[in-house]
């Protein structure tokens, strides 16, 4: 397998006085998926937008296929990684096409406008992901299921070769929840590795391959589900007693427990 | 989806026809009556000349009076309602106008100085162009001292710059004599086309076409731009240089355009959504859209005022007791353009 991401010492703070998060270390495999766990405010959002190049590093590196991200231009990056941010809206009522459309961006110069290839391109991932129906639908008008489906195309419009999912389930009723996380899943078989972050342990067991753990602004355990996700790091990390049970002998769940 | 197609090229058409219709009718409103045949031996008398006995005064009407109202009302009403349709865009609100930076309000006061020294049109013109890029460029200074919504900085610093000028213009009106500067500041201020010249509209045409095309060139990263400067940069937008390109670009614009014309307020804020009405919020299609629309209506308003000639309505009025009430009536109608 080929390294695709590593990410070595990474130090990030907002105003060069409170740490975000420090010393963080690790690296991915081409087809990953990673989920990262951990409480509000420890910094995953942040984490992932430094992986995007959209805040950068205090201290530390960040290396794409072995390419320091810093010395990589915006268009280089939106190539290679897609970002999904963890609320979407927009101010004016586009067409669902429209909006698929702006993935073409950062493969078009500063004067061009998408053509036929690229709408063909828009409407293949539309269909991918069984959305075609919706392209001319106003952007504002469709559901947050859709609107989630219609962001995920997008960044398969743009062609990259990771993802980066800000809580791509938060918003979404319990079914569409499951759906996301198949579809991710079935996008990460095709070849694209991805990022995730999650506020339910449940949703790494279902759709990712690893698990990391981020609390108070460092990485307290990195590797697979099951190892990661035990009772104790639980507990330690969110504040609560759970218990891990199998499911249908293959998956395992997470159950919170009452305090007496 | 036939119907659909069929749609938008009826579309296109007649954003492409209706300003070239307009036009040509247009020379035949004013003071001085001439037949449609004059009007066209008139205008083709350059390319060829048809034989006829029409005195010298019809030529002088039509080329040195008529043609640059005309062409100043088209030029005007495109560069307002463009620039418009940009800001509010890129500032992703809709309550947003060409002058949001502050360029009317440094313009007028470029303007009135201009006049208190009994300057005479083109020094007016001048100073007002320059005055108005001066106080974006204040602006945009404030705005990018700022760490955090940029966005935001540049609207509240655009609200304080004008602000700013809007008071000095005022101490300029209190120290203005008031039986002649004080009028001609008042009256400039109101906004008027009835004054232009062949020579005006030739002094604001270079940064007119730079404005327009430009813009015309970047207008579908404006959709980019409009999803936020986050999901733009992941997208691989450099939002930055996309931001100044469209401030200096309808900068050029307006500051031109309110230079020639005065303060014309309005049809910058309603025409960009008269006309994401029409063919919706894109701005591949917007843009051009806006720009065909404003020429037109600043162009129907302009006749209206010339036909009016007893009491000559100033045109920065006449177009907001038209236009409001235009604008109400189409937001009864059913508007999408915005969430």
């Amino acid at each position: 397998m080929n390294k695709i991401l590593e990410i070595s010492g990474a130090e990030f703070s907002y105003n060069k006085k409170e740490k975000i998060f420090g010393d963080i270390s690790f690296s991915m495999e081409e087809g990953d998926v990673l989920c990262i766990l951990g409480p509000n405010g420890t910094g995953k959002s942040t984490l992932i937008k430094c992986i995007n190049g959209l805040l950068k590093l205090d201290k530390g590196n960040i290396l794409f296929q072995n390419h320091d991200i810093k010395t990589m231009s915006k268009v280089e990056l939106a190539k290679i990684m897609g970002y999904v941010p963890q609320t979407h809206r927009s101010t004016f009522a586009f067409s669902v096409l429209d909006v698929v459309l702006l993935g073409r961006a950062p493969h078009l110069g500063l004067t061009d406008s998408p053509g036929e290839k690229d709408v063909k391109i828009a409407r293949k991932s539309m269909k991918d992901l069984g959305i075609l129906h919706l392209e001319d639908k106003p952007y504002t008008e469709i559901s947050g299921g859709e609107v989630q489906l219609v962001i995920l195309a997008r960044v398969l419009t743009q062609q990259p070769k990771m993802l980066l999912l800000d809580e791509p389930t938060s918003h979404l009723d319990f079914g569409n929840q499951i759906r996301t996380l198949d579809i991710i899943k079935k996008i990460s078989k095709s070849g694209l590795s991805v990022i995730m972050t999650s506020h339910y342990p449940d949703h790494a067991f279902i759709s990712s391959n690893k698990v990391a753990i981020l609390n108070k602004g460092s990485l307290m355990a990195i590797g697979d589900p099951e190892e990661v996700i035990t009772e104790k790091n639980m507990s330690e990390t969110y504040g609560i007693d759970v218990k891990i049970l199998n499911v249908e002998n293959h998956r395992k769940a997470v159950i919170p427990l009452e305090k007496y | 989806m036939e119907n659909k197609i069929i749609k938008n090229i009826s579309v296109t058409v007649l954003l492409i026809i209706l300003p070239i219709i307009i036009f040509l009718l247009s020379f035949l409103i004013g003071r001085y009556p001439i037949s449609p045949q004059d009007v066209v031996t008139v205008i083709l008398s350059p390319i060829i000349h048809i034989p006829n006995n029409l005195s010298p005064n019809i030529y002088t009407v039509v080329w040195d009076i008529r043609l640059p109202q005309i062409a100043a009302a088209m030029i005007v009403g495109a560069a307002l309602s463009i620039s418009g349709a940009s800001f509010q865009g890129v500032f992703r609100n809709p309550l947003v106008s060409p002058d949001i930076l502050g360029v009317s309000a440094g313009a007028a006061f470029g303007a009135a100085l201009a006049i208190l020294f009994g300057q005479g049109s083109v020094v007016i013109e001048v100073m007002a162009f320059i005055t108005g890029l001066i106080a974006v460029s204040m602006t945009y200074a404030i705005g990018k001292s700022f760490d955090g919504d940029r966005t935001l900085m540049f609207v509240l610093g655009g609200i304080a710059i004008a602000a700013l000028f809007t008071a000095l213009t005022s101490t300029i009106k209190d120290v203005a004599d008031p039986y002649n500067k004080l009028p001609e500041i008042t009256y400039w201020l109101m906004g008027s086309l009835s004054n232009v010249t062949n020579q005006s509209v030739m002094m604001i045409i270079i940064p007119v076409i730079i404005g327009f095309t430009v813009l015309l060139m970047v207008r579908w990263r404006i959709n980019i731009l409009s999803m936020g400067n986050e999901e733009a940069q992941s997208l691989g937008l450099d939002t930055e240089k996309l931001m100044i390109i469209v401030i200096l670009c309808c900068t050029l614009l307006t500051s031109a355009a309110v230079s020639i014309s005065g303060i014309i307020g309005w049809v910058g804020l309603i025409i960009p959504h008269v006309a994401r009405m029409i063919v919706g919020p894109d701005h591949k299609k917007l843009l051009p859209a806006a720009l065909s629309l404003g020429a037109v209506f600043l162009l129907v308003i302009d006749d209206i005022c010339r036909t009016a000639n007893t009491v000559e309505i100033p045109l920065g009025v006449l177009t907001a007791i038209i236009g409001a009430p235009f604008f109400i009536y189409l937001l009864h109608k059913g508007y999408e353009g915005w969430s």
